[in-house]
């Protein structure tokens, strides 16, 4: 059976440089090998969609099945240099962070756009 | 980048959009058989006919092939031109900086190398151009194309009077940044060009690069 997963996190802005904390919850247990997160850099334009960048957590947050109501901490450094979502005619540029629970089949995943705010200049 | 992927945010993607290898390859196909049937009929019709009743129409077919050949050599050149406009060699242009974050100020010198050949219209400006996908169909596919479009231009004009030319650009704090992506990029850059009736405008332009 495939988990079921939840991402929340501390708060939804970030600046550049801050280290990304939040939660993955099994809302649901299931077969499991490992547990995964990262940050993405995505470009989207027009239905094509990819990631520019990615930023993967130093370690799995877990390894094997998971349990009912099983929750982990996660910790992604966002870039110094991140650049803040954009939105223009053409497409949009954007932050998220994404988990994927990874398994025999069809992987579970679960993800959450973040603010970037622009860099405070002098 | 605090992160495990060396390369910065948003610097080193396919996508380029400014000369398509689909313009390269069709100019370069046109332009070969427009030659082609040029020189075809011009030897033909130098060759002549031994035959004096078949010779009017020899000569018509020669002069169909050369005729021919120069709407070939006609459609490779627009092809050629669409994927690259032509360059004004008699201007150089500098950006500085030619890294900068939006709402600085960049310096265009615009050096008018060779003033006799300074048209009239020549301006200089600041450009953000944004490359995008779409879907395109056909009759039996549809296909991935990247467009592009002009999101910013500020232009000014040029007194080719003048050797050296500094004109200052101000990026808006609210414009794009510069991102080199797959299927989404955003390219600035400073650009001298001379508007021209009825053919492509001639320009030269220098890459900036525009930080968030």
């Amino acid at each position: 059976l495939s988990p079921k997963l939840e991402l929340t996190l501390e708060r939804d802005e970030w600046a550049p440089g801050e280290r990304v904390r939040g939660r993955v919850l099994a809302v649901e247990g299931g077969r499991s090998r490992e547990l995964g997160a990262q940050l993405c850099f995505c470009e989207a334009s027009n239905g094509y969609e990819t990631v520019a960048h990615s930023v993967p957590a130093r370690a799995p947050l877990h390894t094997g099945d998971l349990e009912d109501g099983s929750s982990f901490p996660l910790e992604l450094a966002l870039p110094a240099d991140a650049p803040p979502a954009w939105s223009g005619p053409g497409g949009r540029l954007y932050w998220e962070v994404r988990v994927r629970s990874d398994e025999f089949g069809v992987d579970t995943k679960a993800s959450r756009e973040i603010t970037v705010v622009p860099p405070r200049r002098e | 980048v605090a992160g495990s992927t060396p390369k910065r945010v948003g610097r080193g993607g396919g996508q380029k959009g400014s000369f398509g290898w689909g313009n390269r390859i069709l100019a370069v196909m046109l332009l070969a058989g427009g030659l082609g049937f040029l020189a075809w009929g011009v030897v033909d019709y130098a060759n002549g006919s031994g035959d004096a009743a078949s010779e009017g129409a020899q000569a018509a077919a020669s002069i169909f092939a050369g005729v021919f050949g120069l709407f070939l050599i006609a459609l490779g050149a627009l092809a050629w031109l669409k994927g690259r406009p032509l360059r004004a060699g008699h201007y150089s242009v500098t950006a500085s900086p030619s890294e900068l974050h939006r709402g600085g100020r960049v310096d265009a010198a615009v050096r008018v190398q060779d003033p006799a050949k300074v048209g009239e219209g020549a301006e200089v400006g600041l450009v953000c151009r944004e490359y995008y996908s779409v879907t395109k169909h056909t009759k039996n596919s549809t296909y991935r194309d990247d467009e592009d479009r002009v999101v910013f231009e500020e232009w000014h004009a040029l007194s080719p009077a003048q050797p050296l030319i500094h004109e200052a650009f101000t990026v808006p704090a609210d414009a794009p940044y510069s991102h080199d992506g797959t299927y989404l990029s955003y390219h600035w850059c400073v650009t001298a060009r001379e508007r021209r009736e009825l053919r492509p405008d001639s320009r030269t332009e220098a890459s900036v690069w525009v930080l968030p």
